[in-house]
């Protein structure tokens, strides 16, 4: 049932945001809409209801505002140096994650290759290896890699999505 | 194989006769409608008038054809903007092509789709894209949208879901081929409907409003608080309906045959 007004509440949300406006009518065809979209989509987008806790929505916020802010900025400064002054060793190195769900290792994934420098090309699900294009190899060592690029990405997951 | 003709069939042919015959009627009783009045058709005498006017060569399109002179000359801009979100549309398409453009097509056959990052996001995306297009049709007649533009943004969700995941997922999750043939009858029904209730009142087809000349009081565009525009809401819920099938159904269609499966799902 969570899963249900969650989603709801999503949709909702959405439907007003593209509407721009909160009349009488946009706000019956927002609830119209969000029950039918959330009613078809619910089982398809949450499996296990449980996870649904205002503690993880507030992680993911706080990594939203984070990532925004700050890993991205940093990321921008640091590639606008680059090409400015030249400087970049490029390479493909691996990357190790130990996350089981898909939404985690998709978080992950789209984080790093959001940031300006990095770019996921592949992911080794058995080996549980993403490959990242870097545009600054610092190390070879899969942990020493991960320890620059993924691993505040990965901790932030852990808390929204394990 | 060979059949007879069936009894089903005589009663299809029978039906379709018919409807034809009350539509013919209806539309000898004037259903129509009247003719359009002068200030409407004085566009189109302008188009007639100047189009391949070679006596006076002010707004001429140097071309006797008049609907292209439309599309590309006097309404070139909406032809340009068409062509620009088809070409993007396309674009997006192509990056799901397993193995690029140039990729040779894997013959693994096996249900495997593109990665895992791929599939998860296509499928939020594709959720949030049913909402998106449910909006475009509900709101039709308050802001740029409606029932074609809507449905065919629908087909987006199930599409992504078969680049990212595979059409054997989708008919998983519900999505037969005889259900949607069956939406799209219903909403054509719909649709057939809403147009020729007003010629119950000797009004014409597709009427809306009340008009001078009809007896039809036009569909209601307030529903106590709600505002719903006459038969516009209607027509745009019923033809989502119609085209997002359609659309639906054709995917679905191509790849069983795709994979040599026609009439399995």
């Amino acid at each position: 049932m969570r899963r249900y007004i969650v989603l709801f509440i999503f949709y909702f949300i959405i439907y007003l945001l593209l509407s721009g406006g909160t009349y009488f009518t946009d706000v019956f065809f927002a609830a119209v809409v969000a029950a039918i979209a959330s009613a078809l989509t619910a089982k398809l987008l949450v499996r296990n209801e449980e996870k649904l806790e205002l503690r993880r929505l507030y992680y993911l916020l706080k990594y939203f505002f984070r990532y925004m802010l700050v890993d991205e900025i940093r990321a921008h400064i640091d590639v606008a140096r680059r090409v400015l002054t030249g400087e970049i060793r490029p390479g493909i190195v691996a990357v190790p994650y130990y996350v089981g769900s898909d939404y985690a290792k998709t978080l992950i994934a789209n984080s790093i290759t959001n940031t300006p420098g990095t770019v996921v090309v592949g992911i080794d699900d058995r080996e549980k290896l993403m490959y990242v294009h870097w545009i600054d190899v610092k190390a070879l060592d899969p942990s020493t890699c991960r320890m620059y690029i993924s691993r505040v990405f990965e901790e932030y997951a852990m808390k929204i999505f394990e | 194989m060979r059949r007879g003709i069936s009894r089903s069939s005589l009663v299809i042919v029978s039906l379709a006769l018919a409807l034809s015959l009350i539509l013919v009627y209806f539309a000898a009783m004037g259903g129509l409608g009247g003719h359009p009045s002068a200030s409407i058709v004085g566009i189109g005498q302008f188009i007639v008038n100047n189009t391949y006017n070679v006596f006076n060569r002010t707004y001429w399109a140097g071309s006797p054809e008049a609907v292209t002179s439309i599309i590309w000359d006097y309404r070139g801009f909406d032809t340009i903007f068409e062509t620009t979100v088809l070409f993007a549309a396309v674009m997006a398409a192509l990056l799901l092509v397993p193995g690029g453009i140039r990729g040779r097509i894997q013959g693994s056959g096996k249900d495997e789709g593109l990665t895992l990052i791929v599939k998860t996001a296509s499928k939020i995306i594709s959720c949030i894209v049913v909402v998106l297009a449910l909006n475009l049709a509900l709101r039709g007649y308050i802001s740029p949208g409606g029932g074609f533009a809507g449905g065919s943004s629908y087909a987006i969700a199930p599409l992504l879901l078969i680049a990212g995941l595979s059409v054997f997922y989708l008919v998983r999750l519900g999505y037969r081929l005889s259900r949607a043939i069956g939406l799209r009858t219903l909403g054509l029904v719909g649709l057939v409907v809403v147009s020729s209730l007003p010629l119950l009142y000797m009004g014409y087809i597709i009427q809306n409003q009340a008009k001078p000349g009809s007896m039809f009081p036009g569909y209601p565009v307030f529903l106590g608080p709600l505002y719903l525009g006459g038969s516009l809401i209607y027509m745009n819920v019923f033809e989502f309906l119609v085209v997002s099938m359609e659309f639906i159904i054709i995917f679905i269609a191509m790849f069983l045959l795709d994979r040599g499966c026609g009439g399995s799902a």
